[in-house]
């Protein structure tokens, strides 16, 4: 116990535990966004094509996390016009992009030849390894995010109830429905070396399909999406220091037990 | 100052080389309550949606109270799609969706006053959902629901209403209900109202319009 209580002492633990507590907050606010939106499969194919992203950056030997943001982005906002080119509902679309990611991720790391700990640290996360500058901006990113939120607050609601109705009616839906996927984008980009490619995307989707199990109350939902993120992300971190076992794995599984429970619980 | 509510001006709408409304022309005067019939797929939502702009027309002029369709005239109209178009499972209530009618009128950032307060309540006394205004609208049933999108309208202080068959999926006491809201809205508020009907029976009495499309065109407008 003594032994595992020493790694307070050493700072790279303690930047885990804030990034943790950081990934938290950013994944449970725009987990909520993801489901109330309704757009769970463009949620998964945006963070799978960061990760190609960051893989590309990385080989290339540019910034991952910039890359993985660029590639993030790019898919983002090619799902609407593609569908519209292919005249198709947004789904296939959304099922060539998850493909084409992930075949072009895996083509990129097979090609790795060196630094494979850097590549295997975007498969599945490591926060121990974080340094000062991730920590520095995801602050700020959590920060601006959780302004958007608050500021946006009535505009997020009425696209949440019906974008459709809210473009009729003058509510500046496009404007906010692009600032959403840009802080989207921003998150899951910054989380991809703590959290990893792979899992990101649970880390946003499981904590807050469990604070949808137990409310009907939007802000209940966002406080308690949070909190569960904030809890797997910490408790994962601790129960993988403590036996020695992949970090962003550990955190899904501890959102997955979660979710199981809330299960056992009825909606008020 | 027009007495023109909506008009329209030589609408043609393509896809795919082929018109889903082809060359409508249609005044409606303000005050007018319009009832909108047609078959399935005639194009009657279509319609709608090119008067509040979600839809842009291939060709053709739209003009809302005697202007151009922007996001300012976009305030004037009241919207309320088909029941099962609504995203029920929202964690959100009542109140939360009439204030979307407020938040449409004064924009996003703007707090709500006493005075709003003031309005959610006495329109919500007045469509007989007060007791609602607290439950989640995950909870209501389909004429209740349809209560709630016309106190958002109302909330909106919408001039003209656009409303997709409002009268669909409900029970029998519901549609009586609904249609006699939609009539005593017409005759206090003076407001222009468009309605989308599926059954020429259920035609509310203030209708003094009628237009029927078929397959895209205009088969009378009167």
């Amino acid at each position: 116990m003594f032994e595992f209580l020493d790694f307070f002492n050493y700072s790279f633990f303690n930047r885990a535990i804030i990034l943790s507590i950081l990934a938290g907050i950013s994944c449970g606010i725009i987990g909520v966004w993801v489901l109330l939106l309704n757009i769970p499969f463009i949620g998964v194919t945006i963070a799978h094509c960061a990760f190609a992203g960051a893989i590309i950056g990385l080989f290339l030997g540019i910034n991952p996390i910039l890359s993985g943001f660029i590639f993030c982005l790019l898919s983002a906002l090619l799902i609407n016009p593609m569908s519209k080119r292919i005249k198709s509902q947004n789904n296939i679309t959304v099922s060539l992009l998850f493909s084409f990611s992930i075949a072009i991720a895996f083509v990129f790391a097979g090609l790795f030849k060196e630094h494979l700990t850097d590549l295997f640290t975007f498969f599945w996360g490591n926060l121990l390894i974080s340094s000062m500058n991730d920590v520095v901006f995801n602050i700020i990113v959590t920060a601006i995010l959780i302004l958007f939120a608050i500021s946006f607050h009535r505009g997020i609601i009425a696209l949440f109830f019906n974008r459709e109705i809210s473009k009729s009616c003058g509510i500046p839906e496009t404007f906010v429905f692009t600032i959403m996927l840009l802080l989207i984008c921003s998150t899951i980009s910054l989380n991809l070396k703590s959290i990893g490619g792979l899992l990101i995307y649970s880390l946003i989707s499981l904590p807050a399909a469990t604070a949808y199990k137990l409310t009907y109350n939007l802000k209940t939902m966002y406080l308690l999406s949070v909190l569960f993120a904030v809890s797997a992300c910490v408790i994962g971190l601790f129960i993988s220091t403590f036996f020695t076992i992949p970090v962003g794995a550990t955190i899904i599984l501890v959102s997955c037990f979660m979710f199981f429970i809330s299960l056992f619980y009825k909606k008020v | 100052m027009s007495s023109s509510a909506i008009s329209l001006s030589n609408i043609n709408l393509v896809y795919s080389n082929k018109y889903i409304l082809k060359n409508i022309n249609i005044d409606i005067k303000k005050g007018d309550c319009v009832s909108i019939l047609g078959h399935n797929g005639a194009g009657k939502t279509t319609l709608f949606k090119i008067i509040n702009g979600l839809i842009k027309p291939t060709t053709g002029t739209i003009e809302i109270l005697g202007n151009k369709l922007t996001a300012e005239t976009k305030k004037q109209i009241g919207y309320i799609p088909q029941i099962n178009k609504f995203e029920n499972y929202i964690p959100i209530n009542v109140k939360q969706v009439i204030e979307i009618g407020i938040t449409a009128r004064k924009g996003i950032f703007k707090k709500l006053s006493e005075q709003d307060n003031l309005l959610i309540e006495n329109i919500a006394k007045k469509l007989d959902i007060y007791k609602l205004l607290n439950v989640p609208i995950g909870k209501l049933s389909g004429g209740e629901m349809q209560k709630v999108s016309i106190a958002r309208v109302l909330a909106q202080q919408a001039d003209i209403f656009l409303l997709d068959e409002p009268l669909s999926n409900l029970d029998v006491q519901s549609q009586k209900n609904i249609t006699e809201i939609i009539e005593n809205i017409h005759s206090e508020k003076k407001a222009t109202i468009l309605i989308v009907l599926h059954n020429f029976e259920q035609k509310p009495k203030c209708c003094n319009k009628e237009i029927v499309l078929e397959k895209g065109e205009l088969c009378s407008n009167f």
